[in-house]
């Protein structure tokens, strides 16, 4: 996901994400990575976005042969892989969070109200 | 597929077995969408684990669990442009800055918030409630 060619992307560690439909168009503060203005060259027919990728020839012939072979385009491989991979690893962030829970003991009760406790700890100015 | 942005108290619910959130965050940090956060998390969740809870072991889970987090929908760094825009929004709406980091940065992630302070981010509709955010169990 790294290459997008904008300076933003240093400001997320890594950080991917869809446009959310929660945005609030109102807002002066507008996601860093809308697909519209995020690097590269994107147009939209009906509702799905046109983007165009960069690839070696060699990258390009597999993907070809590949889809062929899950008789699929060019477009619905790429698509279904990007799918996949983003999916992959929330799966993994899911799995990961059920083992932090077997970490060091069982999880214990600390009298609940913690947005509270969050901002009782922040520094004073 | 949505992305849920957290702040800390979501991190710290799902830590405290007492707190009204605690299923409801646990829920949606083992759900489907993707979810991320802000760097000032770290810090937060960590200084309420050390210093309140004295606490080591929740606090070893926490950071793992941020760390989790960075690893899926990643961690929004702040900056000077994003503590400006935080500035202004705290100035807005009558809430603190590390408050309104978290909603800049949702914003600029492209995701909504969720939170469980109700007084100054849920009653003002610039978060939801962790109970309020419909999540799926992964599918293999």
């Amino acid at each position: 996901m790294n290459g997008l060619g904008s300076k933003d992307t240093n400001r997320f560690v890594p950080i991917v994400g869809r446009t959310s439909i929660f945005a609030d168009p109102a807002s002066p503060v507008q996601p860093r990575h809308d697909p519209r203005t995020f690097g590269g060259n994107t147009g939209y027919t009906d509702l799905v976005a046109k983007v165009m990728v960069s690839l070696p020839d060699d990258l390009l012939r597999a993907v070809d042969v590949e889809a062929e072979r899950r008789g699929t385009t060019r477009s619905g491989l790429l698509r279904e892989l990007a799918e996949e991979t983003l999916r992959r690893r929330t799966i993994h962030r899911a799995e990961r969070m059920a083992q932090i829970n077997d970490l060091d003991g069982p999880i214990k009760g600390h009298g609940g109200r913690v947005a509270e406790l969050v901002k009782a700890n922040r520094p004073e100015p | 597929m949505s992305l849920w942005f957290l702040d800390s108290s979501v991190l710290l619910a799902a830590e405290d077995t007492d707190d009204e959130n605690y299923g409801d965050a646990c829920r949606l940090l083992g759900g489907s969408d993707p979810l991320a956060s802000l760097d000032l998390a770290f810090y937060e969740v960590t200084n309420v684990a050390v210093r309140a809870w004295r606490d080591p072991s929740a606090a070893h889970r926490l950071r793992e669990r941020v760390a989790a987090v960075a690893g899926d929908g990643g961690l929004v760094r702040a900056d000077a442009e994003l503590i400006s825009d935080s500035a202004a929004l705290a100035d807005e709406h009558g809430i603190s800055v590390y408050d309104a980091a978290y909603v800049v940065a949702a914003r600029l992630a492209g995701g909504e918030l969720v939170s469980c302070d109700r007084r100054d981010l849920v009653a003002r509709g610039l978060a939801r409630l962790p109970r309020d955010v419909g999540v799926n169990r992964p599918s293999p």
